[in-house]
């Protein structure tokens, strides 16, 4: 039972259309509306890389527009804005691991009793100290195409 | 009439081995094949819909900035925005017309 000639074309009509239209996609060959919205649509999901991936995308073959340039700004003011979230937290912390001498917090630190507390504060800071350096890596991320 | 017939029993036998054929691809390949065709249209929607993406995303921004909705913001509170901002600001203010 031979496929009929047809049949075959549509196969490998359908198969070049899936393969070309994802070549285009993953290279940048699509509408920059097209990265734009995407773009957008993963900082709504909260997912930086790939905002950044689209808007890297958006950019890569075609010259920079208004739309991409507020996206630009949109991605960048959305990861500082968390990155300012992040120390703002990091500066309540360090105000109770790092009081000033003699102030009250200063003298409860010293009691064995509030250790364990303060060294989950200090995990924690490490924990918020590295998402700032990783938002940052991802904002300079954006900055290289720009 | 007889001739009629026969090229629907050759349309339809042609379309259940299409589908066949295309379910087992898929299957093996795990391709899908008919996502092309959406991937298209959901461009052309994706290139329509972008200006209002913006609108919503740079909203976002602006609640989260200053905790509360955008309709609510002080003039001062736009201003900081802008000053952040330029391009979105400029932009936000053509098309809602402020």
């Amino acid at each position: 039972m031979i496929p009929s000639l047809s049949l075959l074309t549509g196969i490998v009509t359908g198969l070049a259309t899936k393969i070309g239209l994802a070549y285009l996609r993953e290279h940048g060959y699509m509408p920059q509306s097209v990265y734009v919205n995407k773009a957008l649509k993963a900082l709504e999901d909260d997912d930086l890389d790939e905002a950044i991936r689209n808007y890297n995308l958006a950019t890569a073959k075609k010259r920079s527009t208004d739309r991409t340039e507020i996206a630009y700004e949109i991605i960048s003011q959305a990861i500082m804005i968390r990155i300012d979230k992040i120390q703002a937290r990091l500066d309540a912390i360090d105000q109770v691991l790092h009081p000033p001498v003699l102030s009250l917090q200063y003298w409860r630190n010293l009691l064995p009793r509030n250790r364990p507390q303060l060294e989950s504060l200090q995990e924690e800071r490490s924990g918020f100290e590295e998402a700032v350096l990783v938002l940052q890596r991802i904002k300079n991320q954006l900055s290289e195409r720009t | 009439m007889k001739k009629v017939m026969k090229t629907t029993a050759a349309g339809g036998v042609g379309f259940l081995a299409g589908i066949l054929l295309e379910q087992g691809l898929e299957s093996l390949t795990g391709l899908d094949f008919v996502d092309g065709l959406f991937a298209v249209s959901g461009s052309i929607l994706a290139a329509l819909s972008v200006n209002k993406e913006l609108v919503k995303a740079a909203s976002r921004n602006i609640e989260q900035m200053f905790g509360k909705d955008p309709l609510e913001i002080s003039e001062s509170e736009w201003r900081q925005f802008k000053e952040v901002n330029p391009k979105t600001a400029e932009w936000l203010e053509k098309a809602l017309k402020i």
